[in-house]
């Protein structure tokens, strides 16, 4: 449905952004980042080189969340890129789990600083993930590898770690993404053990998302977490292809699946040159038809400043954007 | 010290129900003991865990998009076969490629041979009839053998024979008229028009019944005669006893022992028709359930017996060595050029030369290919770097004291990278080579970085040899 309406919310679908292929389209949409201004930046997984596919290098997009190439970035180092930040200043920093290092770009898209190697010592990283920039402009990073999250100043100064790695209670396995709330606390996406948990700043467990019941809220391997401006949490179910949403204790309240059915503006420019592939649509049932919009493999998540949700579609290699319809509509208008 | 003969015997296990194993795990698997080691190879519990295929993907995404090339899902299969805690199954699926052998060269969207390869790994072990039923509605096999082209009005035969002629009962054991009375059944198995590849990535035909294409009619079949569909056809070759006969024989050829090619079985008797009737009567008795097979044919005698009676598959020498030498273990970007080295060896996965599959024993070798495969395992074996390597370096340098003679440097290294067997004249042959260069000293750093060196020379000299090619 285009439509969510459940507990006094409405998500509306609003657009998709992009294509698989073409210039300023993606191939694998991964991390994204939003300001509040709703800049988006994504980075783009290419593929494994020499693979034979006809989709390139990693990059990072700058554009608008309403659908407007802004630019790309040299960024010929990336190549697994699992997080995206934006700095109280502007600048970009992006991780990347084959280097084990932090990548910055400035506004301009130059890069600024790197730092990171391999290892589990203070400052190293196995895999780095999830990045999130704390009120003090300093840098968490979800350190995969060795299941915990480091803290840096921007120019890459240690600043301290918490976490270990086990399937307990504060515990970590493979995490992925990571946000922070208005209140400073820190959402991680505890990737391997279908769940996200929330620590206070100095790394103290305070609850976890991902039900432990069939009550409709569990989590298969979620990838990425974001909290809107009333305190919903979204988190990006990657092994289920949905969005979950949930009050801020842990409830569950509804489900996105995907509702990308119309093309991208980038899309239909194609088609409109490509009659022969719309002729091939139109002979497709439209009960199978409903698949087009559905999420497959959905990675990043980021809110703007208005509340609209940007979701990385990376198996379909698109953006869906939703908004969040924040004033409550009785149920009796749908009467 | 595990004796010799249990390390040789676990080694044929797991290279034929495997695709190999280091000395570690062989030792260890021979402490479990034989049969506990085949059981739980046929019958692994849930808590031995499959490749993790989701790290993978979120690493390299780009590995599950699928497209025109096998690269992606060779590299995929190839991780599967590396990390993978549950070998048989996934020797399984391997072998069920051989048989029921679909190829990208025209279905050109191989994330749906990536989708067959895992019906085969979920499915491989089970019952060999639910998976022919599954296969004959399996879209990759529709598009490669034409089914959505088998219409009421204008049938067409192509899934017809293969599924009576390669994939069930083999030639001689049904007419013309059961081909076309096959294909009749199967009108209207066939795929829904799937969204297009552009713009968002490729997505997956699915299978669709349409009663309006299919024949509804009387059919003749297999001397049966009724208003037959597709699940009616399979049921009667079931019930053939050819089809049991024609499935062990498939299994002897791929773990047993090379047999003729499957076009010469209905005029060349099988190698052992003792294990062949043995097999196929454990299939029928066990409604052609396969674990009751494996079971008995991997604890058999003439199992047992046939060790190097096999010349190994291209996957085989790439995977096995791999496995040997813990090259590419986890994650690693380089499974993408790796997965295509069998190919330069006569067999990529996901392209088989044509439903007949791959034609196997001798077949596999010719100029071109044994150069290819001396290589590849040559470069492997000689890197003494490599984390498998170093143990066997290891091994030698613990074996014989602080010096070492060039016989007992052979001697060593012809275990450790079986056990093989050579001839006398082969051993004779590496001695005599490794006699050119002297004893060897374990007695100091430089001397043991010498003697590593000499040790990864003679693992690539014993790779050259005629003896490793079988396996």
């Amino acid at each position: 449905m285009l439509t969510t309406t459940v507990a006094g919310r409405t998500w509306h679908f609003s657009h998709s952004i992009g294509m698989h292929v073409g210039p300023e389209g993606f191939t694998h949409p991964s991390p994204v980042e939003a300001a509040a201004d709703g800049t988006l930046y994504v980075a783009d997984t290419g593929a494994v080189e020499g693979a034979g596919q006809a989709y390139g290098q990693t990059k990072i997009r700058k554009l608008r969340i309403e659908d407007e190439f802004l630019s790309e970035m040299d960024v010929v180092d990336l190549t697994w890129p699992q997080g995206l930040a934006l700095s109280r200043d502007g600048n970009i920093y992006c991780s990347d789990a084959y280097h084990h290092a932090i990548f910055a770009y400035g506004a301009d898209g130059t890069q600024i600083a790197h730092w990171g190697e391999q290892g589990s010592g203070e400052g190293q990283f196995q895999r780095p993930a999830g990045l999130a920039f704390d009120s003090d402009d300093n840098l968490l990073v979800v350190d995969t590898g060795n299941a915990r999250v480091q803290k840096f100043s921007k120019e890459g100064k240690p600043l301290g770690a918490w976490g270990t790695e086990g399937s307990g209670e504060g515990e970590l396995n493979q995490p992925w993404g990571l946000t922070i709330d208005q209140a400073g606390d820190v959402y991680v996406a505890d990737w391997a053990n279908d769940r996200v948990q929330k620590f206070t700043p100095g790394g103290t467990f305070l609850t976890r998302f991902g039900s432990t019941i069939e009550d409709g809220g569990q989590l298969r391997r979620p990838s990425d977490v974001a909290v809107d401006s009333q305190g919903d949490v979204y988190v990006v179910d990657w092994g289920n292809n949905r969005i979950q949403i949930y009050y801020p204790d842990g409830d569950i309240i509804s489900g996105l699946y995907g509702d990308a059915n119309a093309f991208s503006k980038g899309a239909q420019a194609t088609m409109d040159v490509n009659p022969d592939y719309m002729r091939a649509f139109k002979r497709v049932n439209p009960v199978e038809l409903i698949n087009f919009g559905r999420f497959d493999r959905p990675r990043g998540i980021a809110i703007d400043g208005q509340d609209r949700i940007a979701v990385t579609d990376c198996g379909r290699g698109r953006v869906q954007v939703y908004a969040k319809d924040k004033d409550y509509l009785v149920p009796q208008f749908n009467a | 010290m595990p004796d010799t003969h249990d390390v040789a015997l676990m080694a044929h296990l797991m290279r034929r129900a495997g695709f190999g194993a280091d000395r570690e795990e062989l030792e260890r698997r021979v402490a479990q003991g034989y049969e506990a080691t085949v059981e739980e190879l046929v019958d692994p519990p849930e808590s031995i865990p499959r490749a993790d295929e989701d790290l993978l993907f979120r690493y390299m995404p780009s590995l599950e998009t699928g497209g025109p090339v096998t690269d992606p899902g060779a590299a995929n299969w190839l991780y599967q076969m590396l990390n993978t805690q549950r070998p048989l199954e996934e020797k399984m699926a391997f072998f069920w490629h051989h048989v029921f052998a679909t190829g990208n060269s025209k279905i050109d969207n191989d994330n749906h041979l990536t989708a067959q390869v895992k019906l085969f790994r979920e499915h491989g072990l089970g019952n060999y009839g639910e998976l022919l039923l599954r296969i004959a509605k399996n879209p990759a096999m529709i598009y490669w053998l034409d089914n959505n082209e088998n219409h009421k009005r204008s049938p067409n035969e192509n899934w017809g024979r293969e599924l009576l002629e390669l994939f069930s009962l083999g030639v001689g054991n049904y007419t013309e008229t059961d081909v076309f009375e096959c294909a009749r059944a199967f009108t209207g198995w066939t795929l829904g028009p799937k969204i297009p590849r552009v713009p968002n990535h490729r997505f997956f035909f699915q299978f669709e019944f349409r009663p309006e294409e299919h024949d509804f009619g009387e059919k003749t079949f297999l001397g049966r005669t009724g208003a037959f569909n597709g699940d009616d056809i399979i049921q009667i070759i079931l019930e053939q006893p050819a089809c049991a006969r024609f499935i062990a024989r498939h299994l002897y050829n791929f773990f047993v022992a090379d047999e003729a090619q499957v076009p010469a079985w209905d005029i060349e008797p099988p190698r052992d028709p003792e294990a062949i009737d043995l097999m196929a009567k454990t299939l029928v008795d066990n409604n052609y359930e396969l674990k009751p097979l494996l079971r008995l044919m991997l604890n058999s005698d003439f199992f047992k017996q046939a060790m190097f009676q096999k010349v190994k598959s291209p996957v085989e020498v790439v995977v096995g060595t791999l496995r040997l030498t813990g090259d590419l273990q986890g994650l690693t970007q380089a499974v993408v050029p790796v997965a295509r080295e069998s190919g330069y060896m006569g067999q990529s996965l996901h392209n088989p030369p044509s439903v007949e599959g791959w034609h196997t024993g001798p077949d596999w070798i010719n100029s071109g290919a044994v150069v290819s495969r001396v290589n590849f395992v040559a470069d492997h074996v000689s890197d003494v770097d490599l984390p498998g390597v170093r143990n066997i370096v290891r091994r030698v340098a613990a074996s014989n004291g602080k010096e070492m003679s060039p016989a007992a440097l052979v001697d060593e290294c012809v275990d450790l990278i079986g056990p093989l067997q050579v001839s006398e004249q082969t051993r004779a042959e590496l001695i005599s080579h490794a006699e050119g260069d002297g004893a060897l000293s374990w007695a100091g750093d430089d001397d043991y970085a010498a003697s590593a060196q000499r040790v990864g020379e003679m693992l690539a000299l014993i790779a050259a040899t005629p003896e490793y090619q079988f396996g």
